[in-house]
């Protein structure tokens, strides 16, 4: 039997980690206008990053998400800098720069399995237990609720009210028109890249706490952050917000129906896959435009 | 001195050549028009001078500083301003927003302020319409809030890619005189535009450009008064 309470919860808790694994995304697809697939990589990296703090029981949560911020931006802003801005800047057809994406990420990813090794593993950290009435709540979902809904409302600050948070909106909306307004273009692309990446990397640590760790983490996850991007409109911050919840409901419902109907949770993936179909079919441009 | 300069200007997107050694001047205060049919590579020539279009060769001078090839953010730091043909405001940026951004490479908060109010006051229009996405705005008001934002950045030279284009005889009339106040008021204008007439008129000079290359020049009125010119490269009758 389940109850709607907790479905509720679990849905609040997947969107929370599509919202912060997304933001990144949905701005660097916004400014730099091609799907980057080697995000998937700086999720799993930030969440190997958190081994290092996290392999003991008593160690420091938030000194991990500081350092897969720091690390994930880095290296994504290095792959930027290295890798895509100087096809950018040959006018490398979006196909290409897909490519070379899928190629970083493929290196990337063995890297990390060479580094880290395939196998499966898991933070020590233990996270308290609560129970309100029938709903189960553990203490990392309330970190990372309260992550996501910090992060959202400082981003609307941050895009509403200063100076780079607009000049990341008008690059979106109107790159040529941005340049030559005086927005030197690549360094606030170059800030989005590395900030967008850091949140990844955040929602890395959270995914591996809640879950296991391996090469794939990311990976696994980058068809759903796709689809919530893509559902929110690419490059809307507020889409990508009602389209992670729309998603973590969709979910989280789907799993009880997938129950329900005597089929595999296995499935619970595909829903990411028919809602991104679905999208694509009815509304292309997602559901902010 | 002349306040703005390009010597020899070859440019084209690609490997194609659309515009062949055209050279063109604009002195302090000027409005300079740039006209002739279409395709005559009238916007590439103005893309070029702000890096826009490819430059095959060619120099370009501002107040006798070589700023050939520079990039296109860093000419509003050098004192030009651009007013493209069509896609000229941010459209999921207010009216207001669309302003600041005018005004990036700006730090004085303070005048940054008071040149905000005084574009409201100029553009009434558009003080109307202060937090409402630009996409709302209509063709005129579009036109106008692209010069505002523009004029935000304090340019001393404002390129402007056919701004009448598209407008009602109304809105372009509007458009018309608010950028004649900006010339009164020091700014100079260097303006590509299809409507020959209403551009020569009111040129302190004028370049003709037929396929690529300028065929000829001199004062506005002048030109419009030459009678082969009219009919041979402007499209229009021989009657003034």
């Amino acid at each position: 039997m389940f109850d709607i309470g907790q479905i509720l919860v679990n849905s609040v808790v997947t969107s929370s980690l599509y919202l912060l694994a997304g933001t990144g995304l949905t701005l660097t697809y916004g400014l730099s206008r091609f799907p980057n697939f080697a995000y998937a990589e700086f999720i799993t990296l930030g969440a190997f990053c958190g081994l290092f703090f996290l392999a003991k029981p008593d160690g420091v949560f938030f000194l991990a998400l500081i350092v897969a911020f720091l690390v994930a931006g880095f290296v994504s802003a290095s792959s930027y800098t290295l890798v895509f801005r100087p096809l950018v800047e040959r006018k490398t057809s979006l196909i290409h720069l897909m490519v070379a994406s899928i190629a970083l990420g493929y290196v990337l990813r063995h890297s990390m399995g060479e580094s880290w090794g395939w196998s499966a593993q898991a933070y020590q950290i233990m996270w308290p237990v609560y129970n309100i009435g029938n709903v189960r709540i553990t203490g990392l979902w309330i970190i990372l609720i309260a992550t996501a809904v910090l992060t959202a409302v400082a981003l609307h600050f941050f895009l509403t009210r200063t100076r780079a948070g607009k000049a990341i909106r008008a690059i979106a909306s109107n790159p040529d028109l941005a340049s030559v307004t005086g927005i030197n273009r690549q360094k606030v692309v170059l800030l989005t890249w590395f900030f967008g990446a850091g949140l990844a990397g955040v929602a890395g640590v959270f995914r591996a706490a809640d879950t296991r760790l391996f090469p794939m983490l990311g990976w696994d996850i980058l068809l759903p952050i796709f689809a919530v991007t893509i559902l929110g409109g690419i490059g809307s911050f507020y889409g990508l917000i009602i389209a992670a919840l729309l998603l973590g409901l969709a979910e989280n419902f789907g799993v009880v129906l997938l129950s329900g109907l005597g089929l595999s949770t296995e499935y619970r993936m595909a829903i990411a896959f028919l809602i991104l179909i679905g999208v694509l079919i009815i509304r292309p441009k997602g559901l902010a435009r | 001195m002349p306040l703005f300069e390009a010597k020899n200007i070859c440019a084209g997107y690609g490997d194609v050549m659309i515009v062949n050694d055209v050279s063109l001047s604009v002195s302090n205060g000027d409005l300079v028009a740039i006209v002739g049919p279409n395709g005559s590579g009238k916007s590439t020539l103005l893309k070029s001078l702000l890096g826009l279009a490819h430059l095959f060769s060619g120099q370009v001078l501002y107040r006798e500083r070589d700023i050939t090839r520079i990039a296109p953010w860093q000419a509003v730091e050098v004192g030009l301003g651009y007013v493209p043909q069509v896609n000229n405001v941010f459209t999921n940026l207010t009216v207001n927003e669309n302003l600041e951004m005018g005004a990036y490479h700006r730090h004085d908060k303070a005048g940054i302020r008071s040149d905000l109010e005084e574009m409201y006051q100029r553009f009434p229009e558009l003080a109307a319409r202060k937090k409402a996405r630009a996409e709302t705005l209509s063709g005129g008001e579009r036109q106008l809030l692209a010069i505002a934002r523009a004029m935000m950045a304090r340019p001393r030279l404002l390129l402007l890619d056919e701004p009448l284009a598209f407008l009602s005889p109304k809105a372009s009339e509007v458009v018309l005189n608010r950028l004649l106040q900006i010339q009164a008021e020091g700014t100079s204008l260097l303006l590509v535009e299809q409507n020959t007439i209403k551009a020569l008129q009111n040129a302190s000079y004028g370049y003709i450009l037929n396929e690529g290359r300028c065929v000829m020049e001199g004062k506005g009125p002048q030109l419009l008064a030459d009678g082969s010119l009219r009919e041979r490269f402007l499209g229009l009758g021989k009657e003034v």
